[in-house]
């Protein structure tokens, strides 16, 4: 009896055993399958929002006025546009996530960069975006500024200047249509009225300043030349404000570098003596458009105005 | 012999238990082995990748640097010229280099006069420029570099009165791999 009681337990027993070993084992190979292809897709992710970052290097820092260049990815993408206003010259940074298996991968992972403004929604979904750029002086060059649309997302600008009707045709985009008459706009597409009210994006050139609707209010920010014009389009109000928070950080840190560069050429007979405190400390307290832009605009324009009259120009 | 047969089924079943438990382990320490060939291959993989795109942001920089607002001549030398930096203000980003670290990249970045010729390499420094041949902004070059050649620009007195002086230079943009 005692024999078949551990016949009986023996066989159970091994079978247990390798149930067991073997459960583990498969176990901790889903769980590692699983892991890999998580840090895969972060690897995938992050490598694309560095490779972003990069391709829009010839963008910037370039001669021409305005230049774009169609964007496509292999799959659909999420760019999230993220800006820090904080540190020297703040921060541009950039996520992207994938759609994988009809999941859209989420990393959370941010890539870098200190020395590009990106004025795009906070997430531009899609898989080609229109990208151009246009240089931004005040007074002197400080940045070119890139605009990522997303080719999907139609615009239409009703009675626009001639002038930016022009160059948005030169541009060459196909998700861009310009009308005279809201009514002639897709009703999918976000209007932006020149002249008037009553479109989602309403901008009043001569008087520098754009609204635009978000949620139930109702934004409200200022601008100076085209360059921040079409950021203000083409970019939520926050965003928008966080960028030109960030240029104004640049426009203090060149033009501590032009009174550096004044000293080096007082040395060699030049008059380059001006005056940029005013401009400086302008930069250093600038914290909203809507509030300190104009102030600001006064101070650039004085200094555009002394660097202009100079034996040795600075800029 | 009731007590014989016993023992021998104990050890006979022992030994199974033994041979299944090594044969598991040996299964896992295969895969394992495996895991770590494959993990180690992905990471070389991912270092290549890495130093692919240091490269590449190296390429792109140097042919668009000498045009950006730090480095530009502008309109100082009276007509706009493109690839021409201007050495005053280069001089003056190198006294405040501390604030520019990292802003173009993880990228050193170095101009070196080439013509008119100089013997021997000399660092530009407050107090010899503009009698030197090497503008070395971060650590110079180091590792890998990018290279471009440019114009560089500054102005000179004689007799009192200032003029522009231009001269033929390389801009390099360099780069440590990671290993």
């Amino acid at each position: 009896m005692s024999n078949k009681k551990r016949g009986f337990l023996e066989m159970p027993f091994g079978w247990m055993f390798a149930l067991i070993v073997g459960g583990i084992i498969l176990f901790m190979a889903i769980y590692f399958s699983i892991q890999f292809i998580k840090t895969e897709r972060t690897q995938e992710d992050v490598t694309r929002s560095r490779e972003i970052g990069i391709i829009m290097n010839p963008l910037e820092i370039s001669f021409e006025e305005g230049k774009s260049t169609l964007l496509e990815l292999p799959v659909d993408t999420r760019f999230y546009n993220k800006c820090d206003r904080y540190g020297d010259f703040g921060r541009q940074l950039i996520e992207v996530s994938q759609l994988s298996l009809n999941q859209w991968s989420k990393t959370g992972l941010e890539v870098s960069f200190k020395n590009k403004y990106i004025f795009s929604e906070e997430a531009a979904e899609g898989r080609s975006f229109y990208v151009f750029a246009k240089p931004f002086e005040f007074p002197f060059k400080v940045a070119d500024l890139i605009y990522l649309i997303p080719k999907k997302g139609e615009y239409c600008f009703v009675n626009a200047p001639s002038n930016i009707t022009q160059e948005i045709k030169d541009l060459k985009f196909e998700n861009i249509i310009n009308v005279t008459n809201k009514n002639f706009c897709d009703k999918e597409s976000r209007k932006v009225c020149f002249s008037g009210t009553g479109c989602d994006i309403n901008v009043n050139v001569n008087g520098g300043r754009t609204t635009r609707k978000e949620g139930n209010k109702i934004n409200d920010v200022r601008f100076q030349g085209n360059a921040l014009m079409y950021a203000s389009i083409f970019s939520g109000t926050e965003i928008y404000e966080c960028q030109v928070k960030r240029l104004m950080l640049r426009v203090q840190n060149l033009a501590e570098l032009y009174n550096t560069k004044a000293i080096y050429l007082s040395t060699k007979d030049c008059d380059s003596n001006i005056n940029l405190i005013g401009l400086i400390q302008s930069a250093n307290d600038y914290n909203s458009s809507k509030q300190d832009l104009p102030e600001m605009v006064l101070a650039s324009n004085e200094a555009f105005i002394q660097n202009d009259k100079l034996n040795c120009r600075l800029w | 012999m009731n007590l014989d047969i016993n023992q021998m089924a104990n050890k006979k079943s022992q030994m199974k238990i033994q041979q299944t438990a090594f044969m598991l382990l040996g299964v896992t320490l295969f895969f394992a082995l495996v895991g770590m060939a494959f993990v180690g291959l992905k990471l070389s993989g991912m270092k290549g990748e890495a130093n692919d795109l240091k490269k590449q942001n190296a390429q792109l920089l140097v042919s668009k640097l000498a045009n950006s607002p730090e480095f530009s001549c502008g309109d100082s030398f009276y007509t706009s010229k493109s690839n021409c930096i201007d050495a005053d203000k280069v001089m003056a980003l190198k006294a405040q280099e501390v604030k520019y670290s990292g802003f173009w990249g993880t990228s050193n970045i170095e101009i070196r006069r080439i013509y008119p010729k100089t013997n021997g390499e000399v660092n530009c420094t407050k107090t010899n420029y503009p009698n030197c041949n090497i503008i070395a902004l971060h650590a110079g070059r180091v590792g890998t570099y990018e290279e471009n050649f440019v114009i560089l620009c500054r102005k000179e007195a004689k007799n009192g009165v200032s003029y522009d002086k231009c001269e033929m230079a390389k801009l390099m943009v360099s780069f440590e791999n990671v290993n």
